[in-house]
């Protein structure tokens, strides 16, 4: 009986290593999205996605498919002082820009989000990029700008770089 | 209609409703339970997320959470399984539902027969508590190992186009899914059998409280049991299992689907409240099979 027992908890042992070696996988593969926060006080913000970082299920299944997020529970803090209606805008892109945001009323056509941003508050924002599989020797060191535009005004606040390394 | 073919179509139509209720673009729960605590935001399952709530509900994090879609359906998750045990994962869950009715398409002898080989439950508690563990070992199996994630994104692609950016930890989660555990295993239940925290967390609950004599449990009755093991052949996730003549359950891999009930042809075997049945002494093969020569 307690052999069973032993070998129970032997199993358990294992599969406790084993699953935790997978996490460490997994967490490597995390870095192959590109998350990022961001100020709106800042004039510029550089997000590097390194290419060079993918494991081998990315780089053989879809290693020009990219993703740069500021994650789900905001990660854009607007600390101009004042309340802003933000508008995104993807500027000289060689390649496919798709802009996102899971905060209300984003508008992906027009980039314009639902609500004013409240000073010190926070939204969201994805920029999927799609880069072709023959162009991806010659993608180093190509660059995206976002800005991040008053939507009323039409006014530049700030700019996201996504940087292809 | 044969009457596995009734019993799997039966089982069908509950996933259907799992995949209504829980799964973008319908989220048919999440939606009224959105418009009850006047929350917003998308009505995909990652609005419920129970690895997340479950994760933090093992680590003591559940504090940072406010009364919410997540928290709610956690407990709502938990209340059902006191009662009724893992009926999410039998009767409504389309995450294990789609491997196991994909492997039904292969045949037998190019399928792994995983279940039969290698005891789940050591293995899907070890995971248990490596998925628990891992905030503090600064691993990751939440968002990067997740089933439910995974067919989300599946959904995702006639409202979308695509399946979405797909990282190596998704594809892996994929292969393990759909594929090894699925597609190519017996009863294609290897994921929720090993991987699934969700399942594992209720399986932990049930084995519990399905001592207590108002809860809901598969049962036995001996006296009818013929050991003719059609149920513990079909079980899908390997819980039944024939050995010396007898029917032996493992509460700790049981979905509490009821195919096994279903299939059983003398009755043997029912679902609802008072003593499961499973640790009554056993009637040999032997002893009925004498009784049934003198009747």
């Amino acid at each position: 009986m307690w052999k069973k027992w032993l070998l129970r908890a032997l199993a358990l042992a294992l599969a406790f290593a084993l699953f935790s070696g997978l996490g460490m996988l997994m967490k490597k593969g995390v870095a192959e999205k590109y998350v990022f926060t961001k100020a709106l006080s800042e004039e510029e913000t550089i997000v590097v996605g390194d290419l060079s970082k993918q494991l081998l299920p990315k780089k053989l299944l879809q290693p020009g498919y990219l993703d740069f997020t500021s994650g789900h529970r905001g990660g854009i803090t607007n600390d101009t002082g004042k309340a802003v209606k933000l508008q995104v805008v993807a500027d000289g892109s060689p390649y496919d820009v798709e802009l996102k945001s899971t905060s209300p009323g984003f508008d992906a056509l027009t980039g314009v989000y639902g609500r004013a941003v409240e000073d010190g508050a926070q939204v969201t924002f994805e920029a999927l990029v799609r880069i072709p599989r023959g162009e991806l020797k010659n993608a180093s060191g190509q660059e995206i700008v976002v800005h991040f535009l008053n939507a009323d005004t039409g006014e530049n606040i700030s700019d996201l770089v996504l940087r292809i390394a | 209609m044969k009457k596995t073919t009734k019993l799997l179509i039966k089982r069908a139509i509950g996933y259907i409703i799992g995949l209504v209720l829980f799964f973008a673009p319908f989220g048919l729960y999440q939606r009224g339970l959105m418009a009850l605590l006047g929350e917003h935001g998308n009505p995909d399952i990652h609005k419920v997320c129970y690895t997340m709530s479950i994760q933090s509900l093992l680590t003591g994090g559940l504090a940072k959470y406010s009364l919410g879609v997540a928290l709610v359906s956690l407990y709502l998750l938990m209340i059902v399984t006191v009662f009724f045990g893992p009926v999410f994962c039998g009767r409504l869950c389309p995450v294990g539902a789609l491997p196991e009715y994909l492997s039904r398409i292969m045949p037998e002898k190019l399928k792994l027969k995983l279940k039969d080989k290698v005891n789940p439950t050591p293995i899907r508690y070890g995971f248990l508590i490596a998925f628990a563990a891992a905030p503090l070992l600064g691993t990751s199996l939440t968002c990067t190992f997740c089933g439910f994630s995974f067919m989300q994104r599946l959904l995702n692609i006639p409202t979308v186009g695509n399946i979405g950016v797909l990282l190596s930890s998704t594809i892996i989660t994929g292969i393990l899914w759909l594929i090894i555990g699925g597609l190519f295993n017996a009863g294609g239940r290897g994921w929720c059998n090993y991987c699934c925290p969700v399942g594992a967390f209720q399986s932990l609950i049930h084995a519990v409280c399905a001592r207590l004599p108002f809860t809901f449990k598969l049962k036995i009755d001996r006296d009818k049991c013929k050991a003719c093991g059609l149920c513990a052949a079909a079980c899908p996730m390997g819980s039944l299992k024939l050995e010396g003549g007898e029917l032996h359950r493992n509460i700790h891999s049981c979905m509490e689907c009821g195919y096994c009930k279903g299939l059983c042809p003398t009755g043997a075997l029912s679902y609802g409240t008072g003593r499961d049945g499973w640790n009554d002494s056993m009637i040999s093969i032997k002893k009925k099979e004498t009784a049934d020569e003198k009747a």
